[in-house]
């Protein structure tokens, strides 16, 4: 068989050897790299680091470190899920039950978002009338949430002082008794969802407001010469052209409040014997100041794990809805 | 090309030449006396602080090479604030007042600088007690700055001769008490340091002094619990709130509506301004031994107190045991006692006039024999966070003392055993 000297193929200039990279693959890999980086820096490092914490005993003192000339070695070993285990059989505190604390975040979740969607929609359609002083009203309704949050709680904390809050001291002045806010598991749960009921109201409001404001007003009009009622027209009108928008404005609350924990940690602190601890505020507030690592990555990771149960059915949710739509 | 490469690396290195002088401009140079800038936390509220500011001047004002800096952090988040910052590596202060209970805890985690043979005049004048939570692993972690323990404030308008024992003070709190004037005989902030002294009074403890066998759920501690409980069952406590506690207790004390309270020397600066202690009212303020379980028993009070540190990642350390020298000297002691009425940690300050002459230390130095040392653990540091919850659930009635104090032996277990 002769030998065919196969010539090698023609160089291609410059400008043609990057116009074919940028038509291929590796521009798209290029164009998505920095957010790939940015990332993994920021969100899968440290979510790894978390997993493997949560599988160790790592704490302050044996998680190693090298401060000035001090050099402590890491001697932290691997527990498997003991972690796991302690937290949900109450073995990793004596004072807490792991049902207890996810009753009480189902009860603050499920309270704010709540009263959020009443007030929020209240007041959005009291100002989505031609009312006077319109801007005045919804200047001062921003006034919560212009304020920072734990700015807010702090100021919420002085109201409710047990002996010398404004609320307290007005009422034993009209010979009422006083409302035992830190003390009384219930009233604790109220303050806390109160207060975050008035930080949240403003969001809704804006939001609602600009979703009340998009629904063409001929549709309110044939309804109401269709005679429907007001209750009508809003449960068969405004209702389902704001569904959209509150649903989405819901999601983003349930996990805002599921997250928050500075409402709860100024107002109550948790009190009393952690009634008014949410597992948020209890990740926070314990296996974190205690700095046992291992306690709060496990914790950590039991979070995203609620949440991501949650996102799922959301994002199935919206699928289905598509779906029918 | 090649040239402008070769001007932009000799600007390259240029800056960092600069930078890393920059750097080293902070710490103190070779055989001269040290200098750079210091950062300092101190954790003493408004009425003490103006003591410990003028200290920090007058030493700016003498040693022109260094700077101090003195931020005021909360005591109640000066372990967790520091912890986290020394961890990390930014933002820890040079200098640090802390607990007496966090030294060896601290010490223990790399975060505090080695002090041994480094105080001016060595460390044979301090009290011993005070000194020993400075020291880890045979090394020197600290040095105390003042001591105290809890004793019983009494307001004399309403209580003419102090309670000596804990039936006593029952008896006489359930007579004070007229909850339609907002007037009650006892208030605690609920928490759990201000219980020890209950745990301590029928012979109980928190730790063995080894740190090995934990007493807090032992018969003497739930029997004394049980005494702040009926306390409470009486209806002799002013109204608890939870979160406010410390404060309400002591605002209350200081309009008369609360005759009697358990604190520590820190507070009767502020104390003492108190409407029911004002003025013509200051012979009202009364200052008497924690009463005891049994009468005739020796008073127990928890050893507290507070240590000047230097953090081991500091850039100017040399700089920073020099004004911890400075701060702690007997010097600034006895400036500190006078002032504040808080006792000092050196012996030699108790022989100054100034401080013999501070009614507060006058009441609080005859007392000073009651002190129980509290754990001196690296764990210790966390013990009383973990043990406010357990108090609530007793004090609201949701669990009993022997259940309360059952929980918190078994919270501290693996604490102590690690």
């Amino acid at each position: 068989m002769a030998k065919v000297a196969i010539p090698p193929p023609p160089a291609l200039p410059w400008n043609a050897r990057v116009g074919r990279f940028l038509n291929g693959k590796a521009f798209a890999y290029l164009c998505i790299a920095p957010v790939v980086i940015a990332m993994s820096v920021l969100i899968f490092y440290p979510m790894i680091q978390g997993i493997l914490y949560s599988f160790t005993n790592a704490n302050d003192s044996n998680i190693g470190g090298h401060i000035g000339p001090n050099i402590i070695p890491a001697t932290y070993k691997n527990v498997g899920i003991q972690n796991y285990i302690d937290i949900l059989t109450n073995k990793a505190s004596g004072s807490v039950q792991f049902a207890g604390l996810l009753m009480q975040t189902l009860i603050w979740v499920v309270g704010c978002v709540v009263f959020h969607v009443i007030f929020g929609v209240g007041l959005a359609m009291l100002l989505n009338r031609n009312i006077r002083f319109r801007g005045a009203y919804r200047a001062v309704m921003m006034i919560p949430w212009a304020m920072p949050q734990y700015v807010a709680a702090l100021a919420w904390s002085f109201f409710l002082n047990q002996n010398y809050g404004i609320i307290n001291v007005g009422l034993t002045s009209l010979h009422l008794a006083a409302v035992p806010w830190t003390t009384d598991p219930n009233w604790a749960r109220f303050a806390v969802i109160m207060v975050n009921t008035w930080l949240g109201v403003p969001f809704y409001v804006v939001t609602v407001l600009g979703g009340l404001q998009s629904i063409p007003a001929e549709l309110n009009e044939a309804a109401a010469i269709d005679g429907a009622n007001w209750w009508q027209r809003f449960r068969n009108v405004t209702l389902p052209m704001l569904r959209p928008i509150l649903g989405l404005v819901m999601l983003l609350d349930t996990i805002w409040t599921f997250n928050l924990f500075a409402v709860i940690y100024f107002i109550t602190g948790g009190a009393p014997g952690h009634a008014s601890d949410t597992i948020i505020s209890y990740a926070y507030e314990n296996p974190i100041t205690t700095h046992n690592y291992g306690i709060g990555a496990a914790y950590g990771m039991i979070i995203l794990f609620i949440l991501m149960i949650f996102t799922i059915g959301y994002s199935r949710a919206v699928r289905v809805s598509q779906g029918v739509n | 090309m090649k040239q402008r490469n070769t001007i932009f690396a000799v600007v390259l290195t240029l800056a960092t030449l600069l930078l890393a002088a920059c750097g080293s401009s902070s710490s103190s140079g070779g055989g001269g006396s040290p200098s750079g800038n210091v950062t300092f936390w101190y954790t003493e509220g408004k009425t003490e602080e103006p003591a410990i500011l003028k200290i920090v001047s007058d030493f700016n004002a003498a040693n022109p090479k260094i700077k101090v800096t003195a931020q005021y952090v909360d005591f109640n988040s000066a372990h967790d604030k520091f912890a986290t910052a020394a961890k990390a590596g930014s933002g820890a202060p040079d200098v640090i007042r802390t607990d007496i209970a966090w030294t060896s805890e601290f010490a223990k985690n790399g975060y505090l600088l080695d002090l041994t043979n480094k105080i001016t005049g060595g460390t044979s004048d301090f009290l011993p007690a005070p000194l020993a939570y400075n020291q880890y692993n045979g090394k020197l972690y600290g040095v105390p700055e003042v001591t105290d323990f809890l004793v019983l404030y009494y307001n004399k308008a309403l209580v003419p001769t102090p309670p000596t024992t804990l039936d006593q003070l029952r008896t006489m709190a359930k007579s004070l008490t007229d909850k339609a004037k907002g007037q009650y005989g006892f208030a605690t902030e609920g928490g759990s340091y201000f219980v020890t002294p209950w745990l301590f009074a029928d012979g109980g403890g928190l730790v063995s002094d080894d740190g090995k066998t934990i007493f807090v759920n032992s018969a003497g501690s739930v029997s004394g619990f049980q005494r702040l409980l009926d306390l409470n069952k009486d209806g002799s406590l002013q109204p608890i709130d939870f979160k406010n506690g410390y404060t309400n207790s002591n605002e209350g004390f200081k309009s008369g509506k609360v005759a009697m309270l358990f604190n520590g020397p820190w507070q009767a600066s502020d104390l003492v301004t108190g409407s029911a202690f004002a003025g013509a009212n200051a012979a009202n303020f009364g200052v008497a031994a924690i009463p005891t379980g049994t009468a005739g028993d020796v008073p127990r009070s928890p050893t507290g107190g507070q240590n000047y540190s230097v953090y081991a990642g500091s850039s100017a350390p040399e700089a920073a045991v020099a004004f911890l020298n400075y701060l702690d000297s007997a010097q600034s002691q006895i400036a500190v006692a006078t002032a504040n009425g808080t006792l000092p940690a050196r012996q030699s300050a108790y022989a100054d006039p100034g401080v013999i002459a501070n009614k507060t230390i006058a009441a609080f130095k005859p007392l000073l024999t009651s002190a129980k040392s509290r754990p001196v653990n690296p764990n210790a540091g966390s013990i009383f966070t973990a043990f406010d919850a357990d108090i609530q659930n007793a004090l609201t009635g949701k669990d009993t003392s022997q259940g309360a104090l059952d929980k918190v032996a078994k919270d501290w277990a693996p604490l102590f055993n690690s």
